[in-house]
């Protein structure tokens, strides 16, 4: 008797090849059988109309500090992610001495908006090195974790405050590579840094006070296991871009290792941007250097409330000056003032197509709770009123409180970003899950790539969806054993509806250590995720087995080297 | 010394979900780059100009873009002080 | 490891070597104008250098906005295809 039977899927098996009908077996932790099989399963899930496809691989969150609290990283396993990259953009949670835990939480508040309190009744600080939190993190783990190491956090260990001061001495950069050393030997993907990120003061991270020949000393120590490092790049500048991912295909090449830099955004206002480093991406990729741009599938929306100012509003003279200078009272003041609404009324014609689209996203009040998710267009017929003056009683309703949103507001070019996330050497990505948790939800970006990629625009087949989120990822990582539905591969896999899949409404729920709350979105259409042969979540039960491993574990090898001598 | 000017600006969606400003510097050789301010350097970039209308950006001088950068950058440091 | 393969021509920049600053770099890869001139066309050239919190009064940055990671171009950008 097997372990596990999946019954009857369409088998679409992460290689990019075509889908075929099968039964998939599991016994202990890996796939035993594919084909009919005629044994009965401990357990037997029937696939009958659904895809039966490898877990899917997130290779950019910052689940780091969640991993403290939530071994499932919720929702990310429910949408059918079994393994999270985590410590990108230079940050990670270790090695980590008690000394830099406040400058660190600054960090971390600043890129994922993981509150104060959170750090202070979620996380027992009982680590220090890479390896006594990689212990930590393995209690409970039902989702599998590739740990990048933060070069940002490296440089503090070594350097403590000159870290944000200088550059290192050649003592301090050998330290630093032992410390890396010591990293990769605990289990970390690889190495993470940074050229863009600040603290919460907007003071750059340590890693941006290293120099080229810091970093090329760092890759050195890459190259001696084969492994991966991530960037941060000027993203909103393409010739800064360009000079990055050279810089990345030079340390490629001289040490045989991949790279990866993320996030690469299709730009409304510069269109052709994302060809020009595309061109160079291939430019580079045929001198044998690996570079893998990361791109989202998800567009980016714009969110605001009364209370904060938005340059949504900068074309609307009153309505900026109102909501840039004035106090709380001034501004409610403002909107109950009769003269003054009409003409804030009157001077909102001017994006008189934008209202009716934007959508209430948060309230405080029950009485308002029914009007979440819905349109202003709706809300506005719902009341009786118009858009604007729906947006406006809303906001004195909620004390300045009501949260608003302008959906697809970038990255919302279909052709492009569809042509990119098929493209070869473009590397799925990019999620940022368990990052920005306070402006908007980080999860179910493959629902939306099968819900809308695949199932609505038909810009790729469903075997090259997959392949590009599970097999491909293992390799551009280095994860062996994961990422395709083979015999002998780990059992790792997601089971899905194809007609089904997508992402749920974006939603505030209060789930955050030391009453904190998030945005998340709910998976649509996944129906069972397995990993390391246990089911951890299903849609009837929820989540449950806690079977995740680190990667790239044991049974990684080091890449074969592809430097020059 | 430097002639680039500020050729156009637009409203766009910044990486963290909130609205920037995307500043296009046209330069003496005719190529173009982008800047991204936030709300707070945009706020200064209008300042700068004493201005609130958006629409008098165009045709002025880089340099008010590097000093409401810079104004908006500090913003911390010149807190503390 | 042979590297096959041509790159096309792309903005010409520079890292910054140990204390350099605008005024310096400008000396060095700008030499043909005035440093007034030079600098100013470096900053207008490198506005990212201005997206971050100056350095605090008593680190060794201080006075200095250029990181050592920083990516500085010496030439605007390029000018559209005719």
């Amino acid at each position: 008797m097997y372990d596990l039977v999946i019954r009857n899927g369409l088998v679409v098996d992460g290689s990019g090849l075509p889908a075929y009908t099968a039964d998939v077996a599991v016994s202990g932790d890996s796939i035993a059988r594919i084909g009919k099989v005629a044994e009965r399963g401990a357990r037997e899930i029937d696939a009958e109309g659904k895809v039966v496809a490898p877990g899917f691989i997130d290779p950019h969150t910052h689940f780091d500090a969640q991993m403290l609290w939530d071994g499932y990283a919720k929702p990310a396993l429910s949408h059918g992610v079994t393994t999270i990259v985590q410590g990108n953009c230079s940050l990670s949670l270790a090695p980590l001495k008690p000394d830099h835990r406040m400058r660190l939480v600054g960090m971390f508040n600043q890129i994922e908006e993981m509150p104060l309190k959170a750090f202070r009744e979620g996380v027992v600080w009982d680590w220090e090195t890479f390896s006594e939190y990689i212990a930590r993190i393995r209690k409970g783990l039902a989702i599998n974790v590739a740990p990048l190491v933060g070069h940002s956090v490296i440089r503090l260990w070594v350097m403590n405050d000159a870290a944000t001061e200088r550059t290192a001495t050649d003592d301090e950069i050998e330290e630093m590579k032992a410390v890396l050393r010591e990293c990769l030997d605990a289990g970390a993907v690889g190495l993470s840094t940074s050229y863009v990120d600040m603290d919460e003061k907007l003071q750059p991270v340590p890693s941006r006070y290293a120099d080229a020949r810091e970093v090329d000393a760092l890759a050195s120590v890459l190259g001696e296991y084969g492994r991966m490092l991530q960037i941060v790049p000027e993203f909103y500048d393409p010739d800064l871009t360009i000079a990055r991912l050279d810089q990345l295909a030079e340390l490629s090449l001289k040490y045989g290792i991949p790279t990866t830099f993320s996030p690469l955004f299709v730009n409304a206002d510069n269109i052709d941007a994302v060809d020009r480093v595309m061109d160079r991406v291939d430019e580079q990729f045929a001198r044998g250097a690996r570079i893998w741009p990361q791109v989202q599938t998800r567009p980016i929306d714009i969110s605001f409330c009364f209370a904060v100012p938005s340059l949504l509003f900068i074309r609307l003279r009153s309505w900026y000056q109102i909501m840039r200078f004035g106090s709380h009272d001034e501004i409610v003041g403002a909107l109950k003032d009769k003269e003054t609404r009409a003409k804030l009324e009157a001077e909102a014609g001017e994006l008189a197509p934008l209202w009716p689209t934007l959508i209430l996203r948060q309230v405080k009040t029950d009485a308002n709770q029914k009007y979440v998710g819905k349109t202003l267009g709706e809300i506005a017929e719902m009341r009786g009123t118009s858009p604007v003056a729906a947006m406006i009683d809303l906001s004195l309703e909620e004390d300045l409180q009501a949260h608003f949103l302008s959906s697809s507001m970038g990255h919302d070019n279909d052709e492009k970003v569809g042509g990119l996330l098929k493209h070869p050497r473009v590397h799925i990505g990019a999620s940022d899950g368990g990052a920005h948790i306070l402006s908007f939800s980080t999860y179910g970006d493959t629902g939306y790539l099968f819900g809308h990629f695949v199932r609505d625009l038909q810009a790729m087949r469903i075997e090259e969806a997959v392949k590009k989120i599970t097999s491909d990822t293992a390799s551009i990582w280095g994860i062996p054993d994961r990422g395709l539905i083979q015999a002998g591969m780990v059992a790792d896999i997601t089971v899905f509806d194809p007609k089904a899949i997508d992402r749920g409404a974006e939603k505030f729920v209060q789930d955050v250590p030391g009453d904190g709350s998030r945005y998340v979105r709910d998976s649509l259409g996944v129906d069972t995720v397995i990993v390391g042969g246990g089911v951890a979540w299903s849609a009837d039960k929820g989540y449950q087995d806690q079977r995740g491993d680190v990667l790239p574990g044991a049974r990684a090898e080091a890449p074969e080297l592809m430097a020059a001598e | 010394m430097s002639g680039a000017v500020i050729r156009e600006i637009e409203i766009a969606a910044a990486h963290d979900g909130v609205a920037e400003l995307i500043v296009t510097l046209e330069f003496d050789n005719g190529g173009r780059s982008l800047v991204t301010l936030d709300e707070v350097a945009a706020g200064k970039l209008l300042e700068l100009h004493g201005t609130d209308d958006p629409a008098e950006l165009p045709g002025t001088s880089w340099t008010y873009v590097r000093d409401a950068l810079a104004a908006s950058s500090g913003r911390y440091a010149a807190a503390a002080e | 490891m042979a590297v096959a393969g041509s790159l096309s021509t792309v903005r010409k920049s520079v890292l910054p070597e140990p204390g350099d600053d605008w005024a310096s770099i400008a000396s060095r890869e700008l030499s043909g104008s005035s440093t007034e001139e030079a600098v100013a066309n470096l900053q207008s050239w490198n506005l990212h250098v201005f997206m971050r919190a100056p350095a605090a009064a008593d680190s060794p940055q201080a006075g200095n906005p250029i990181l050592p990671s920083d990516v500085i171009f010496v030439e605007p950008p390029a000018a559209p295809a005719a």
